[in-house]
């Protein structure tokens, strides 16, 4: 008994291991099919980046945990960090949490801090919660980037790579009011509150909107990032406000919920939808005239800011924020070819 | 006087069917091994103190949760509720803490945090307990409607947003320490282990292991099974009440949106640790293991490389392969 015991332990033991390696080769593959296929959006990034290649940055570590490991915006920050990571030679590694939950996250990012990279690239997922783990791995002697998503306490990082969220809500604020011809009641529906991307997109929308003095505003709903509560929501905010004209979705979750609510209740078309973010799917989304407008981020860029900033600080080279441009694209800017490379990426 | 009439038997039988089904698991050797692993592969990464916290630290609240919720199974029950018992009792005393005004010292919002903590979690135990036990309502449905009952009243408190809590509380109890151990981690362990004494070395303990197997049969021997049940679901409750409290301490806020998650985590983890679904068999030291198993392999992956998307798939095949060793010892020991 005991001895088949210790082979099956043997066996588990050994399977396990197996795993890692094989991983580990697969990670190596898929990075590398995964550059040579960007490389041309590389060559171009790379001229116009201005870190210095010189030094030997081979043994130079870098990590990135993102906020939710599948969403099309971090996936495309993954690729513009694995792109200049390849490119400026760096050990670079992702990693993320199923969803986007800041208990899911804390022990991802002690994971990663346990290997003491040089640089922790990080998407903080809460404001608050993130900020004892951020310390402790700060505290091991790594240095952090914030990418998207920041923490309160503001000294933590050396470096905040971010898209301007209050100009993208201001946008978004705009862009619905030309929708609109500005007349109705519109609403916000954002993720979660303590989010300070969305929370700052809410809170520019807020202030754009007083600009149209002929639209009102409903003010902002929480879907907790689920499709079946945006749905919900906006059902019920249908029922309530006969004369709904605009809903901006503000979160990177929800679009699809929203679509589904104004589908049911006959309303497609007439209430506009601008929806943040530009995910392949909310971009075919616009296409079908499920939205009318996107705010798309260029999460991209963000990657490669984000690894330009966490080399600097790993090789004890000045550090600075980096705000990065948003773009509303329209299914007139889809038409003529200029919206469509602000498309989210699915893989690199 | 039926019952004096035959209290040895009894009481021997009672002793025999415990001792027999908190029978450890292999678990503990896959727990081990997967340490040993992840220690020789990455020997400066992994077996830090710096990790070995942040894993204490991850597994502590949910820890909790599973202790009670082994009580629940074993007694033949099962508890939906405890992610959003957890939420509803960290807003109820984040309410209370957050009321007794900035100057309040840490130990006073320590006391009053546990106590509102512990008794919101134990009120929604003993709902949950009354309907399932006297009004005859499947514990899945009564659990499930409470847990949607109370992560909806948490949500009606605080408007949907976060509560903020107390810096200090966060700095000093979620990431203090107490000789060199996070506090966190020595409650849960002190939780776990006072838990397990009762469960194996006490009437209430035998009890618990009598209403799971057998109902009838414990009610014929003279077990009160109703207050017996009642009284699991409120062990389950009040503990997830403490881990909100707790919860609040690790997270500096109530995180309202992110314990959607935790019953399914947590019933993982105690049949993971042995415990049996049908109830009348399980330990709560086996339960840690199981907590612990799937932390150790998501920090272990992720240090040693995996990519990020083969991680559940890893995680899961290992959670599988253990339960299926344990199972064919368990098997051939019989």
């Amino acid at each position: 008994m005991i001895r088949s015991t210790t082979k099956a332990v043997a066996a588990l033991a050994i399977g396990a291991l197996v795993l890692t390696a094989c991983s580990s080769d697969k990670k190596k593959d898929t990075a590398s099919t995964a550059s040579s296929a960007t490389s041309a959006a590389v060559a171009a990034s790379s001229a116009a980046a201005s870190q210095p290649a010189t030094a030997d940055l081979s043994k130079v570590k870098v990590s990135y945990v993102s906020g939710m490991k599948a969403l099309p915006f971090y996936v495309s920050v993954n690729c513009g960090a694995t792109a200049r990571a390849k490119e400026l030679g760096i050990q670079y590694e992702y990693n993320g949490p199923a969803d986007y939950d800041a208990t899911q996250q804390i022990p991802i990012v002690n994971a990663v801090g346990a290997k003491k990279p040089d640089a922790l690239i990080v998407t903080a997922t809460d404001t608050k919660a993130l900020i004892p783990p951020l310390k402790a791995v700060k505290d091991q002697g790594v240095k952090l980037v914030e990418v998207d998503g920041t923490v309160e306490d503001g000294s933590l990082s050396v470096s905040k790579v971010l898209s301007d969220n209050k100009r993208g809500g201001a946008l978004a604020a705009k862009a619905i009011n030309d929708l609109t011809g500005g007349k109705g009641s519109v609403v916000v529906i954002s993720t979660k509150p303590g989010i300070s991307s969305t929370d700052e997109r809410g809170e520019g929308f807020k202030e754009a909107i007083k600009a149209y003095p002929g639209i009102k505003f409903l003010g902002i709903e929480y879907n907790g990032g689920s499709n079946a509560t945006a749905q919900q929501i906006v059902t019920g905010l249908i029922a309530k406000n006969s004369d709904l004209s605009g809903v901006f979705g503000a979160g990177n979750v929800g679009s699809e919920g929203t679509a589904a609510a104004l589908r049911a209740a006959n309303a497609s078309g007439r209430v506009k939808v601008v929806q943040y973010d530009a995910s392949p799917g909310q971009v075919e989304q616009l296409q079908s005239k499920v939205l009318d407008a996107l705010i798309a981020q260029d999460p991209y860029q963000e990657g490669i800011d984000s690894v330009n900033q966490a080399v600097a600080a790993a090789t004890g080279q000045p550090t600075k924020d980096v705000l990065t441009d948003l773009h509303i694209i329209t299914r007139e800017t889809l038409a003529d070819g200029s919206g469509k490379k602000f498309q989210y990426k699915v893989s690199c | 006087m039926t019952e004096a009439a035959t209290p040895l038997p009894r009481a021997r039988a009672l002793v025999t069917i415990a001792r027999e089904r908190s029978g450890q698991g292999l678990i503990f050797v896959v727990l081990l091994g997967l340490f040993l692993l992840f220690s020789v592969m990455r020997p400066s990464q992994f077996p830090t103190a710096f990790n070995l916290r942040s894993l204490g630290l991850s597994a502590s609240v949910i820890a909790l949760l599973a202790v009670g919720q082994t009580f629940v199974i074993i007694g033949g029950g099962i508890d939906l509720s405890v992610g959003s018992v957890l939420v509803f009792s960290g807003v109820v005393a984040a309410k209370a803490i957050n009321g007794l005004g900035a100057a309040t010292s840490l130990g006073a919002i320590v006391l009053v945090g546990t106590v509102v903590g512990l008794g919101a979690g134990a009120s929604w135990g003993a709902v949950n307990g009354f309907l399932a036990v006297r009004g005859g309502i499947p514990d899945f449905i009564v659990t499930l409607g409470t847990f949607g009952m109370a992560y909806g009243l948490a949500a009606v408190i605080t408007g949907g947003s976060d509560i903020t809590t107390p810096l200090k509380l966060t700095t000093k109890l979620g990431n203090g320490n107490a000789f060199g151990v996070p506090w966190l981690l020595l409650i849960a362990l002190v939780a776990a282990i006072v838990m397990q004494v009762v469960l194996t070395a006490t009437r209430f303990g035998r009890y618990t292991y009598a209403v799971g197997s057998n109902r009838e049969a414990g009610r014929r021997v003279g077990v009160k099974v109703d207050r017996q049940r009642i009284s699991l679901y409120m062990i389950s409750g009040g503990l997830a009440g403490l881990g909100g409290f707790l919860a609040l301490a690790l997270y500096n806020n109530t995180t309202i949106g992110a314990h959607g998650n935790d019953n399914l985590v947590v019933i993982a983890a105690v049949v993971i640790g042995g415990t049996s679904l049908f109830g009348g068999t399980g330990s709560v030291l086996g339960t840690i293991a199981g907590v612990l198993v799937p932390v150790v392999l998501q920090n272990g992956f992720v240090i040693v490389g995996v990519p990020t998307f083969w991680q559940p798939v890893a995680i899961g095949a290992v959670l599988i392969a253990a339960v299926y060793i344990d199972g064919r010892r368990r098997t051939a020991a019989r």
